[in-house]
């Protein structure tokens, strides 16, 4: 008995410990199994049916026939690893165009909607291709505390599906063909970019063109309607294509309070190749119509098209694309699907089905590329014209076209008309005026009249390739405008013949429901939603976010599923309109414990009027964050002998340049800023410029644009005691003289508007540009897709022939209030923000739900080497990475950045002589840093400096990383 | 002697009687106080303090008035010199052009006047929004903005001139574009003034012998409308110098190049928001309002002193 209670004890002793130390592992636990019991949104079938194999003859590669790396393989299925070739061959018993057919599934952690892979046919040039990674909903049906339905969480499909590999640079992003010759045996090589996969099983079709739509029976057949609502797709090619709440009473679901998730968003589903798949059952057997009910107000009167797909397979030629004229913005409509002007039908077999749409360039494609054509013939004349004037500007001059370029006035009639054909052809497609592209009207106006004065054409190329009223810009919109395939879909309907429910609801009962709503808005249950609001509980940390709504919801999001599960609390994150409230919480004592991501400067303005806590108070900090993080990050957060922030997310200065025109200019891509220096005479020679951020349009050049070069030059802004400024050592001297003689001695241009437009324009086709300019060429500037590059900004080659590329980096930050009352909670939670895992996540949730462009650049090493970005443009920001040097925050550092800006203002604009310019910035600088030292207790009235400020921030870290 | 009924009202008709001018002052009085006594007696309390925004303020005298005075040396070379600059084009350049406008308006048929006030008056409500969007574009420093474009057209200029960059352009175009948005409030009270001028005095008056407009307008119309001529006055004084947003605006960056367009308001924000002393830009803004103060007084001065 004894012995008994006391094993019991025992028991209860060690199960202590256990409770309190693995609630991690027990959540994860509790999650697998939930993950088991709650239904999936898909089945099997519907995975089988993502793609039918034609009926062809298949051609199944043999497994002898197959090697990774070079290796010979085992057995089916073989797991390819990211950026290693997988060869293996195949002898065609006819001759054809083929697909290819991989039966798939993703391998290890899903880190992007797209599988990207090189392939290659018989040693060739590789081409990019994708297979789609299938994504579902995880969990649906969850609402936020207002009730308001939230966006499901997506998990990626874990099963074989098969899909052929698509055309990834081909405007419609069809299946991929390959021509063989029967008999002659043919190699692929397929190299992963992105995703590793597993294969189960491989094989290739012959592509076959689909049957014409032959009516099957003379009208729909007296079936019961089938509704599908478009919101519970079962499968998707893309984890961002996603679902939206419309506040519309003729939608479904709908609450009158309540946002219900109801519709598949257009604007997220707009681009070529993203698939969305849905399962239903048809109660009767017959011929059914297609029906939706829709909104497709994407520009106007322009059509978009959808491959729709019964069971796997297109039913006939016509819906390989099917066309969905433009509704207007006044609503939704019900749209029936018709072929040859009558309602199409379609067999159904009683029994599940599965219908799959997929975005489509449709009948566009062909005049996307004739749009292209156009635009690059216009551009090759432009610079033979360019080449024939050599830049010049004389507006005065006139030219004997006949005698040196006798087909440029045939050329522009041609391509004016060639305009106008596209114009009728679109008009044709829409059956109505394409009001989205009436710039090519304004194109075959501008070179028509042109043609009037031809002794004039060569002193027009701005009108014709270059900049933001040209031919070649108007012709790029149109190429813009021609992509977007966005369509809301609130349902699908197969239906006989019964009416479909009305799509629209009477005005009354519009004005009922915005009636009830406004007065239900003064009731407390409806403030309660309206956002996110501070932690009611005392208890529980105060943590701001410096970010907009949504991406604060996906963070309380992350938290609440581990964070806050895992330690038992229950935080709730505050969005932080703006950093001004931060002083004034401040000021009123109101202030958080926890600030996160808020601009990479606020910490020291808080840390050095004593508001924040020391990071550094913490043991662990220092080597964790050096550990996973870039220690140079610190510098913009330390005061003093302290850490006052963490640097969570950062940017990159990187050089993009243009491939085509520097290889039609024969200029290499600058490694150093002699070499730019070096191609200026022949970017100027073609009318075109270099862009360095200085040429940003504000006034006041900040201390990120004008600091890198006094670093690179081995200068420095403050002297070491830092009570004075060193702007005018020899260094400094060189390096401003190197800023100012870029633009009085180089010709940049002082101002450019905008550096994207600029690039995209070719008028600067060569600049120094930042995540976001990298981001806005990949989405938003297709006619470019692959014509431009980027490479490690421009240095000052050291005598060693080393080249120093120092940037600054920084973007957020997060940080500690001093006066919390829980310093050790609120490190917890810092830590576990910081932390690799959550950065990665949060990152990858930003991405997945709301697309690349919302992803989170995190400052996280570790986590950014994971991110699916471009390989080399993520080798690159790594690279460019290890060049960071961030200025020296520094109380007058204001004064700094205006005399700098100043001297910049006075040489290149202002034309007057450095040296003298840059005493009179020394005095000012000085004088102004004098008075913050006094200020801050640094030094005595009389300017006798009492402690040194300390500008040696790396060395303090490395001295402190070394002594722990 | 009472009068009858007074019994009946009773203790707090009394009340009421006696304090009706304080009950009736009393809304008037709390907004004034909450809103005009209070802030100006804390900018007052905060001009005497070390205050950095974060930690609490700390009494330091008068230093914050000395330093302005002997030791801020932008103050006094680049930003009060600019004021009275901006001042005298825009506050009297602007209230005479408004004088002038409501006067040739009021010469028009009731259609024409509307329209052309409405139109004069729009700047000034939009002022703000309207500044680096129009006058952004028209002075841009590429060869794309407007003025630059037509200059290069003519072949007046070779390459562009940066026009809100340079230290030499930036006031002459502050004071263009406040000049544009000047018809304000006070333009609208000297309109209606002109209107209601009784036109028998007029009449009178040439009878009397005045011999043209000139004329009529010093005789007749200024001493008719000198409650509107001094609204006006104070109204341009009042908001010239409380103005600080346009030549931030046109140069996109506080302080502007080489402090060329830095006006009071705009120091008051530098020290302010920009070097977290706020206790030194609360003395800017108290030496602001003393200015505004004393010109105030001498503008009615200048319109009253005929009448007592």
């Amino acid at each position: 008995m004894r012995r008994k209670t006391g094993a019991l004890l025992a028991l209860l002793m060690l199960s202590q410990p256990f409770t309190a130390i693995p609630l991690s592992a027990q959540t994860a636990a509790n999650a697998q199994t939930t993950v088991e019991t709650t239904q999936s949104y898909y089945t099997e079938k519907a995975v089988e049916q993502w793609f039918a194999a034609p009926d062809t003859a298949s051609l199944q590669v043999a497994l002898s026939d197959v090697s990774i790396a070079g290796e010979p393989v085992a057995a089916w299925p073989l797991t390819v690893e990211k950026n290693v070739e997988m060869t293996f061959s195949v002898t065609p018993p006819e001759t054809g165009e083929y697909i290819l057919v991989p039966e798939y599934r993703p391998s290890g952690e899903v880190l992007a909607s797209d599988a990207l892979f090189d392939v290659s046919l018989d040693g060739g040039d590789s081409v990019v291709t994708q297979l789609p990674i299938l994504w579902a909903d995880a969990e649906r049906g969850a609402v936020d505390r207002s009730g308001n339905e939230i966006l499901a969480d997506q998990e990626a499909v874990d099963a074989y599906v098969s899909s052929p590999f698509t055309a990834y640079t081909n405007v419609d992003k069809d299946a991929k063909t390959w021509s063989l010759t029967a008999g002659e045996t043919a190699t692929f090589t397929v190299t992963p970019t992105v995703q590793a996969i597993e294969i189960q099983s491989l094989r290739l079709y012959r592509a076959e063109e689909t049957a014409a739509y032959e009516a099957g029976a003379a009208q729909a057949d007296d079936v019961p309607t089938i509704t599908i609502e478009a919101e519970d797709y079962a499968l998707k090619s893309d984890s961002y294509v996603r679902a939206a709440s419309v506040r519309n009473a003729a939608l479904s679901p709908y609450d009158t309070y309540a946002k219900m998730m109801n519709v598949v968003d257009g604007s997220t589903w707009d681009t070529a190749g993203q698939k969305i798949l849905w399962e239903f059952e048809a109660e009767q057997s017959g011929y059914y119509r297609l029906g939706f009910r829709c909104q497709q107000n994407g520009s106007g009167n322009k059509t978009v098209f959808r491959r729709i797909e019964i069971d796997g397979a297109a039913p006939f030629a016509e819906w390989e694309a099917a066309a969905f004229a433009y509704t207007g913005s006044s609503g939704y409509r019900n749209y029936t699907l018709q072929v040859n002007g009558e309602d199409a039908l379609v067999y159904l077999e009683k029994g599940a089905h599965t219908i799959a749409m997929t975005a489509s360039a449709g009948a566009y494609e062909p005049v996307y590329e004739e749009v292209q054509a156009l635009m690059s013939d216009v551009n090759t004349l432009g610079l033979a014209l360019l080449k024939l004037t050599a830049g010049s500007v004389d507006t005065n001059r006139t030219w004997d076209m006949a005698a040196y370029m006798p087909d440029a006035t045939e050329k522009l009639a041609e391509y004016a008309d060639r305009a106008d054909a596209i114009y009728e052809e679109l008009a044709a497609i829409d059956g109505d005026e394409p009001v989205y592209a009436m710039d090519l009207l304004t194109v075959s106006e501008k070179l028509r009249k042109m043609i009037e004065t031809p002794e004039t054409i060569p002193n027009k190329t701005e009108e014709i390739s270059r900049g933001d009223d040209s031919a070649a810009k108007y012709l790029g919109n149109v190429l813009s405008a021609l992509v977007g395939q966005g369509i809301s879909i609130d349902r699908i309907y197969f239906y006989g013949q019964e009416k479909l429910p009305r799509a629209q609801v009477s005005f009354l009962t519009g004005i009922a429901e915005g009636t009830k709503r406004f007065f239900w808005s003064f009731l407390p249950e409806a403030a309660s939603g309206s956002g996110t609001s501070a932690s009611e509980d005392k208890e529980e940390l105060d943590v701001w976010v410096g970010q907009s709504t949504v991406v604060t919801g996906v963070l309380q999001q992350l938290l609440d599923e581990t964070y806050n599960e895992e330690n038992g609390v229950n935080i709730r994150l505050s969005v932080m309109p703006s950093e001004q409230k931060l002083v004034l919480a401040n000021a009123a004592g109101a202030n958080p414990d926890v600030v996160l991501a808020v601009s990479s400067g606020t910490p020291f303005t808080f840390a050095s009027r004593g508001a924040l806590k020391n990071l550094l108070d913490y043991d662990d900090f220092l080597e964790f964050y050096n550990s996973e993080y870039q220690l140079a990050s610190l510098v913009s957060t330390s005061y003093a002998d302290g850490v006052y922030g963490a640097v969570d997310s950062r940017n990159f200065n990187l050089l993009f340049y243009r491939k085509d025109i520097l290889s039609s200019l024969n200029l290499q891509v600058p490694d150093t800023w002699d070499d730019v220096r070096q191609m200026m005479p022949t970017l100027l020679r073609n009318q075109m410029n270099f862009y360095l951020p200085i040429s940003v349009s504000t006034t006041l050049k900040s201390l990120g644009s004008t600091s890198p070069f006094i670093f690179q030059e081995g200068g420095d802004l403050y002297a070491e005691d830092g009570a004075s400024t060193a702007i005018d050592s020899e260094a400094s001297t060189d390096a401003i003289t190197d800023m100012t003689e870029f633009y009085r001695i180089y010709g940049m241009q002082q101002t450019v508007a905008s550096f994207y437009n600029s690039f995209r324009y070719g008028e600067v086709p060569i600049g120094i540009g930042d995540f976001s300019m990298y981001l806005q060429l990949t989405m938003a500037a297709p006619e470019l897709a692959g014509l431009w590059g980027v490479a490690l900004s421009p240095g000052t080659a050291q005598d060693d022939g080393s080249v120093l590329r120092y940037q600054p980096a920084n973007s957020t930050a997060s940080m500690i209030f001093k006066n919390t009352d829980q310093p050790e909670e609120a490190w917890q939670l810092l830590r576990w923000w910081l932390d690799s895992d959550t950065q990665l996540e949060f990152s990858m949730r930003m991405r997945i739900g709301y697309g690349a462009e919302y992803q989170w650049n995190t400052a996280n090493v570790k986590a950014f080497s994971q991110l699916p970005f471009d390989s080399d443009v993520r080798q690159l920001a790594l690279d460019q990475w290890q060049y960071q040097r961030e200025v020296t925050p520094h109380p007058a550092s204001y004064i700094i950045e205006r005399e700098l800006s100043g001297v910049w203002n006075d040489v290149v604009v202002n034309n007057e002589a450095m040296i003298e310019s840059l005493d009179k910035a020394v005095l000012a600088s000085n004088r102004e840093i004098k008075r913050k030292l006094i200020e801050f207790g640094y030094m005595t009235e009389d300017g006798e400096l009492i402690r040194d400020y300390n500008t040696r921030i790396m060395d303090m870290l490395y001295e402190k990383l070394g002594g722990e | 002697m009472r009068k009858p009924g007074s019994q009946a009202r009773g203790l707090r008709g009394r009340f009421v009687d006696r304090h009706s001018s304080a009950i009736l002052l009393s809304p008037y009085a709390l907004l004034f106080v909450l809103f005009i006594i209070i802030p100006v007696g804390a900018a007052i309390a905060l001009s005497f303090t070390y205050f950095n925004t974060i930690e609490p303020p700390s009494f330091i005298g008068l230093s914050n008035y000395i330093n302005l005075l002997t030791n801020d040396s932008i103050f006094m070379q680049k930003v009060l010199p600019n004021t009275v600059v901006y001042a005298i084009f825009v506050g009297v350049g602007g209230y005479i052009l408004s004088f002038f406008m409501a006067w040739s308006l009021a010469q028009l048929t009731k259609v024409p006047r509307t329209v052309l006030t409405i139109v004069l008056y729009s700047p000034s409500m939009t002022g703000g929004v309207l500044l680096s969007t129009i006058w952004g574009v028209i002075f841009s420093g590429d060869k794309r903005g407007l003025l630059n474009f037509v200059l290069l057209k003519l072949e007046l200029i070779d390459t562009p001139v940066q026009w809100l960059q340079s230290s030499t352009y930036l006031m002459p175009i502050m004071i263009i574009v406040a000049l544009w948005s000047s018809m304000g409030v006070g333009f609208l009270a000297i309109l209606s003034g002109v209107l209601n001028v009784d036109h028998e005095i007029y009449e009178a008056a040439y009878i009397d012998g005045v011999r043209n407009r000139f004329q009529e307008i010093i005789y007749i119309t200024i001493p008719s409308i000198k409650p509107q001529m001094m609204f006006g006055a104070v109204m341009a004084v009042v908001n010239t110098f409380k103005d600080g947003g346009t030549g931030v605006a046109l140069s996109g960056s506080n302080p502007t190049p080489d402090y060329a367009g830095q006006l009071i308001a705009n120091h008051i924000d530098d020290y302010g928001f920009i070097r977290y002393e706020m206790g030194y830009a609360s003395a800017v803004s108290v030496v602001l309002l003393l200015m505004i103060y004393l010109l105030s007084r001498v503008v009615g001065r200048l319109f009253s002193s005929k009448d007592e």
